[in-house]
């Protein structure tokens, strides 16, 4: 029997069952919750699955991840920022499900509207619409590097790092968060340009470093995507170089 | 409505709404599931959010960025990362050491269940409660899994430490996303509290289970849990009961 009840320290809901049921597994109770018809029950459960043990410790993970960084960028330089992101991102572009894969955008699309609802995105919070030339994602708040920035992860005592002056690989701008340099540097920058000639996704940080949005766009053919957005990152669009990726 | 269809690029099913759908929270289609009592629906969307919930790699990454920082500066680097950033936690206001000893279990296990932990990944583990302790049988633990797997294909990319360390049980080969389990859990508590949180037994072959086990009394503790990470038991120094909140 789960037994969902309030935390007052964490304030919050939490599983305060015997110490003998904590390590039944969450997802099998739902299930059996549904199988029975519980209803109610798996109603708890879902809410308590989605708020306490997911999303608490993805950003949890997200904002360790985001530490790390920083901590090279604060030790060892900003340029090692760069270095780090693209060796720990390899895979995302060269791995068995990276999204450069296939030549499909739409098929992106569905790939990356996943990842961000596994970034616990709430109602509301990512819109998707197409249009004639492309996709777009609006992210508002970005459940990841805009959380930090709203829950003011780049200020003391966190001290996330950001990016002192502008680089390529922020887009060409300061001021911004070192954690959000990853999309400029792989999914939406250097190394599929490096590789393929052009981005898998264009992304436009928000103006306002305060803002927590992102609009990530995909482009449904590579010759469609403006030449500005090479150009920030420090390459010239070059259509001759454009590999199909696959 | 939502849409699940296989796709060639990920090599299972993923959810292929219409565009206004597709931004919408697979929980959220579970509760409306619930809501209509649409069962098959229900369970189908709960495989859905199960895949989607593993699709980030999260530790995977969390490895290679402490891997990177051992390979381009030093394995000491490593334990310096992880301290500064438990020492950020707790100047922020962190709980895990605020809680008392019943607290700290439900906290963890929360963590621990939603690591992919037991078999097939769904976050399950055995507990068993003996006289003076609770031992946590994680088989696997997250990482766990990714040592079975690097068994099995020696390709697979998993950098572990090169040297023995005191920071990870004095042991080498050791991954290094498990370091964060003995600097946060054992030394860092031993030094502010005298007594580690929990301890580990990291089993040496991976096909065994990691071993997490919390003493019901700071008091209980083996000496040989402080000697290993350099430390010594000193019972004057262990500040507040298990129990107790605070410290």
């Amino acid at each position: 029997m789960i037994r969902l009840e309030r935390s007052s320290t964490l304030g919050r809901r939490i599983r305060k069952d015997s110490p003998g049921r904590l390590g039944v597994s969450t997802w099998n109770l739902l299930e059996e919750a549904i199988l029975e018809g519980k209803w109610e029950r798996a109603n708890e459960i879902i809410d308590y699955l989605y708020v306490g043990e997911g999303k608490t410790w993805h950003d949890l993970n997200n904002d360790f991840w985001a530490a790390l960084i920083s901590y090279v960028g604060h030790s060892f330089g900003e340029h090692e920022v760069e270095k780090m992101w693209r060796e720990v991102f390899a895979s995302a572009i060269f791995g068995p499900t990276a999204l450069t894969r296939t030549p499909s955008a739409k098929e992106r699309v569905y790939a990356a509207a996943e990842i961000w609802r596994a970034h616990y995105v709430a109602d509301g919070q990512l819109r998707i619409e197409e249009k004639e030339d492309c996709y777009v994602m609006t992210l508002s708040p970005c459940p990841t590097g805009g959380r930090q920035r709203k829950e003011g992860r780049l200020k003391p005592p966190y001290n996330l790092g950001k990016t002192s002056q502008p680089y390529p690989w922020s887009w060409s701008r300061s001021n911004i968060p070192w954690y959000c340099t990853h999309c400029a540097i792989v999914q939406a920058g250097a190394v599929p340009i490096e590789s393929f000639g052009y981005p898998i996704r264009v992304q436009e940080y928000p103006e306002d470093p305060e803002d927590p949005s992102c609009r990530i766009i995909f482009y449904k053919n590579p010759e469609l995507i403006p030449e500005d957005y090479f150009k920030k990152l420090g390459y010239q669009k070059d259509p001759s170089k454009f590999k199909i990726m696959k | 409505m939502y849409k699940l269809e296989y796709s060639e690029l990920l090599g299972r099913h993923v959810r292929k709404d219409d565009w206004k759908d597709l931004g919408v929270p697979t929980w959220r289609l579970i509760k409306q599931a619930l809501s209509d009592r649409k069962r098959n629906q229900g369970l189908e969307l709960l495989d859905n959010l199960f895949r989607e919930h593993g699709c980030l790699d999260v530790v995977d990454r969390l490895n290679k960025c402490l891997s990177y920082i051992a390979r381009n500066h030093g394995e000491e680097e490593v334990a310096k990362a992880l301290r500064w950033w438990q020492a950020t936690l707790q100047k922020a206001g962190d709980v895990v050491s605020s809680l008392n000893l019943e607290e700290l279990i439900q906290y963890q296990a929360e963590e621990l269940r939603f690591s992919f932990t037991g078999s097939g990944g769904r976050g399950s583990f055995n507990v068993a409660e003996e006289k003076d302790r609770y031992v946590f049988s994680l088989d696997p633990c997250q990482v766990g899994r990714m040592r079975r797997i690097k068994k099995i294909n020696p390709s697979f990319e998993l950098d572990t430490t090169k040297e023995p360390h005191l920071w990870t049980w004095g042991k080498a080969d050791v991954p290094y996303y498990c370091a964060r389990c003995c600097i946060w859990w054992e030394i860092m508590p031993i030094e502010e509290k005298g007594y580690p949180l929990r301890v580990h037994e990291y089993p040496d072959d991976p096909e065994k289970p990691c071993l997490t086990i919390y003493y019901k009394e700071a008091e209980g503790i083996p000496e040989d849990y402080f000697t290993r990470v350099g430390l010594n038991k000193k019972v004057s120094k262990i500040r507040g009961k298990r129990s107790d909140k605070g410290s």
